[in-house]
């Protein structure tokens, strides 16, 4: 079912914001480059409100001392240990088993639109 | 009764696992440096004969609190023999004695432990190369061997490697627990890199170089308690600095450490890894996956607990192939192979404690 969240212009260009769908907990957040993504707004590993932490751009390493800062891969950073959530699958970088739930999200007549 | 089994081909495939034991901390011993003196060149002979050089200086202030000094008491030899020196003394202690079927050599030659004069440390390296295969490992096909470097100098480390790697009964590069440098460092990959393009394990073992947090505590039984804290130092240097995500097929193995400390080093490290991997982005693995497919830790001396602690030890760790057995001959606290885990553990588990992990540890046993 779709939801409406906000008026677009609402969201912040390059940032998060958070919001209640369907009586849940969801974090919408817009890149710089203007892709949105919806994610279950609560960590998996205590419940820290992933809305409170940092929108930041993955870093890759292809070797020892070597860091790569992607140009496209957005994560949110938890605000109480730092895990880094993955804005578009929700997962872990660090550990694969554990994901963000995330939902489909979308702009229609200028609302933001969550399907849940 | 062994000696006859010189120069019998041994072939390990024809070992009873549910009887066979794989010893993988045994430890030989020259009578004196002269026994190296035919494998060095002349120069570096003086050092030794004419002088003065009496072996890597010792640092640490300890003497082991038992009248058989640093050797089990049962195994301390008569008539100013000096232990583990001959392979009779080793034969009948620890092949026939502990029911041993076949042991690995690691020496008590700590030659990395030096922090200078390279050069000679590197030649006195390869003359105990030499002594060791050809005074213990050709005359016993039930032993196998290390190959011992000087790290700091990794190049010439990797050539060494690369020099006896190579021989069949060969199995491992050994590396002291040294506790001023990282071998996580890049500057060591070398080292890593020939240990994998020979079929070697890296072996890591405390020594007297080992120093804890504290440096040397006031007594002997508070930097024995912390060895394993050490080698926890080291085994972390080598997960961040990326050394398996470079080499998946390294295996690294930790002696003397016991293994009740792995649990609690998997837990932490990943929860360390899911917060801060930002700063190790070439680590593609969780800490315990690198653990449960690279590591591997020797029993002794193994922490004493009961038959359900223990299973729900390997509960924890998550794989029941981490475990090797092994003794520490011919030290102090020495354990029995056959005795050193509680009773009633299933037998799969035992053979595979006891026989299995080695062999899918080593390449070059199976």
């Amino acid at each position: 079912m779709k939801h409406a969240v906000c008026a677009a212009d609402e969201l912040p260009a390059d940032g998060v914001l958070p919001a209640t769908v369907d009586g849940i907990a969801v974090v919408i957040v817009r890149t710089a480059t203007g892709e949105l993504h919806a994610l279950r707004d609560i960590c998996p590993h205590q419940g820290a409100l992933l809305s409170k932490g940092s929108l930041e751009a993955a870093v890759d390493g292809p070797s020892v001392g070597v860091y790569e800062l992607s140009d496209t891969r957005m994560i949110l950073r938890c605000p109480w240990h730092g895990y880094e959530f993955d804005v578009d699958t929700g997962r872990c970088l660090a550990d694969a088993s554990s994901r963000v739930r995330t939902y489909p999200v979308t702009v229609e007549d200028g609302m933001v639109v969550v399907e849940r | 009764m062994a000696t006859d089994l010189d120069q019998r081909p041994f072939d390990i495939g024809a070992l009873d696992p549910r009887t066979a034991v794989i010893d993988v901390d045994v430890h030989e011993q020259f009578q004196s440096l002269n026994d190296l003196l035919p494998y060095l060149d002349d120069h570096w002979k003086r050092y030794i004969v004419d002088y003065g050089w009496r072996g890597v200086p010792k640092e640490s202030p300890y003497g082991v609190p038992s009248t058989g000094g640093n050797t089990r008491l049962d195994w301390k030899p008569e008539g100013g023999v000096v232990r583990a020196s001959t392979l009779e003394l080793m034969r009948s202690q620890l092949f026939d004695g502990e029911g041993v079927s076949l042991a690995i050599l690691n020496g008590m030659f700590h030659i990395s432990s030096m922090t200078g004069w390279y050069e000679f440390a590197t030649a006195v390296a390869s003359a105990y190369n030499d002594w060791q295969i050809e005074y213990w490992l050709e005359p016993e096909p039930r032993l196998r061997g290390s190959v011992h470097v000087v790290a700091h100098d990794p190049s010439a480390a990797a050539r060494e490697i690369d020099r006896v790697g190579g021989h069949p009964q060969i199995v491992q590069v050994f590396l002291p627990t040294v506790t001023d440098r990282e071998y996580g460092d890049p500057f060591y990959r070398p080292i890593f890199e020939a240990a994998v393009r020979n079929d070697l394990v890296v072996t890591l073992h405390h020594g007297n170089e080992t120093k804890t947090t504290l440096g040397y505590p006031r007594y002997f039984v508070e930097w024995h308690n912390a060895i394993p804290h050490a080698n926890m130092c080291q085994l972390t240097s080598i997960i961040f600095n990326g050394v398996f995500d470079a080499l998946p097929e390294l295996k690294l193995v930790i002696l003397e450490t016991g293994g009740s400390w792995l649990p609690h080093y998997m837990w932490r490290a990943d929860q360390q890894y899911r917060g801060l991997r930002l700063e190790v982005p070439w680590v593609k693995r969780m800490p315990s996956e690198h653990v449960r497919s690279s590591v591997r830790v020797a029993t002794q001396p193994f922490d004493e607990m009961s038959r359900k602690h223990f299973e729900m030890l390997i509960d924890q760790m998550g794989s029941d192939e981490l475990l090797m057995v092994s003794t520490d001959y011919p030290h102090f606290d020495a354990d029995s192979p056959l005795r050193n885990l509680p009773g009633g553990l299933p037998d799969e588990l035992l053979e595979k404690i006891r026989f299995r992990n080695a062999l899918a540890t080593f390449p070059k046993l199976r």
